[in-house]
């Protein structure tokens, strides 16, 4: 194994790079000198993992595929939620205030259970996609606002998948009919007719 | 309930292949219907540009470069929205060769005091066989790795862990769990990727979470 070189940031070589230009270019023109000071902060990171990446034993794309290139968070950035407890939901019934749902546990192995929640759970967005058969995560836990607060909370989000395309739709009929045919369920045509 | 609770959560998905930067907008996500319409008026877009895209929404952040796409989230409650995001993604866009894909797992923990900090150092990395090379040793980074893959695909699990840069004093983790395609240099879509990713998906999270776990109880953390 090779060792690191002990390297030392290069500023202006890392600013030979144009999108490392152009982006200091854009916090500059926007007077943005919080973002400035920490993309610069961030391309001094980039260097020592350069030199990280020197090591034999790490050939260059593992290393990169750990983490994004540039790693400077903005400030909206910093909220961070936890987990505690974690299920997959299927919407069983639409009412008028309230939805009722299968719930399979994602944390702990436990037996799948229903519940009822109250559509004000779900926001604007995602109401759109509320109807029987919609897929939903629902965690509860705690959230860490930038400022530090911790605030328990219980959030609702709607899978959101691509409407199936039409090969799709036709390779899932040719597996149904390959089922049915394993499993003797009458004739193709008597299968489809019955929709 | 896993317990510690990390004081610091990331999770991000990262796909190796060809990416046309320009078209990740937030519009187009919202027009595919992979992101809500309020989402797309919120959400910050920090440049994209023909070699570069990134922008953030509430729970995520998106980041395509021309040989990588990534999306990270700090918030526990969205993993698997994450993995819908880059499914779903990539079942539209599935002309894009994907070659390599990693889910990142990332967590740190504070521990109790200093001593019991430096305890779990040398635990991992003696230090008698440093004697009369180095003057106070100090263990920086350690990483270890599963070469073969216990689920067939090619690819590897590594584990890396190192003194908390955020939390003092405390412990990071870092899990890559890295799969790619059979033929990488001949990568025509995203199929491979993405039918490894919706397999892979709950065992991986389950295993880096596990692991994580499993090494914190070991450290008696």
């Amino acid at each position: 194994m090779k060792l690191a070189q002990a390297v030392s940031f290069d500023t202006t070589k890392a600013m030979e790079n144009p999108l490392h230009k152009q982006l200091l270019k854009q916090f500059t023109d926007s007077h943005d000198e919080v973002r400035k000071r920490r993309f610069l902060e961030d391309l001094e990171k980039m260097g020592t993992f350069e030199v990280e990446q020197k090591e034999e034993r790490l050939p260059q794309e593992e290393m990169e595929i750990l983490q994004p290139i540039l790693r400077y968070d903005p400030e909206e950035f910093k909220e961070r939620a936890v987990s505690l407890q974690k299920w997959e939901g299927v919407v069983t019934e639409v009412e008028k205030d309230i939805f009722n749902a299968r719930l399979l546990d994602l944390t702990d192995d436990n037996p799948e259970e229903e519940a009822d929640f109250s559509i004000e759970e779900v926001s604007e967005d995602d109401r759109k996609l509320l109807k029987p058969g919609a897929v939903f995560y629902w965690s509860l836990g705690y959230l860490t606002t930038g400022t530090g607060q911790v605030i328990r909370t219980s959030i609702v989000k709607f899978r959101r998948l691509p409407a199936w395309t039409e090969t799709e739709v036709k390779r899932a009929q040719e597996q149904a009919a390959e089922i049915r045919r394993t499993i003797g369920w009458g004739s193709d045509e008597a299968a489809s007719r019955a929709g | 309930m896993r317990q510690p609770q990390p004081n610091l959560y990331t999770l991000s998905i990262v796909f190796i292949g060809n990416f046309n930067p320009k078209i990740f907008q937030p519009s187009w996500f919202a027009s595919e219907g992979l992101i809500g319409k309020q989402e797309e008026e919120g959400a910050k877009v920090e440049i994209i540009h023909p070699d570069i895209a990134i922008f953030s929404l509430q729970w995520v952040r998106v980041q395509v470069l021309r040989e990588r796409f990534s999306v990270e989230t700090k918030q526990q409650p969205y993993d698997e929205a994450l993995r819908d995001l880059a499914f779903g993604t990539f079942t539209i866009l599935k002309h894009t060769p994907l070659k390599k894909m990693g889910i990142n797992m990332f967590m740190h923990f504070r521990v109790d005091s200093v001593e019991k900090w430096h305890g779990i150092g040398d635990k991992l990395a003696p230090k008698n066989i440093w004697e009369g090379i180095l003057q106070k040793p100090g263990m920086k980074s350690l990483i270890m790795k599963e070469s073969i893959r216990r689920d067939g695909y090619r690819g590897h699990i590594e584990i890396k862990i190192e003194p908390s840069p955020k939390v003092e004093p405390g412990l990071f983790f870092s899990i890559n769990d890295h799969v790619e395609v059979k033929e990488p240099d001949t990568a025509m879509g995203s199929d491979e990727i993405i039918t490894i990713l919706k397999e892979i998906w709950p065992e991986s999270h389950r295993r880096s979470e596990d692991m994580i776990y499993g090494l914190l109880e070991r450290l008696s953390v």
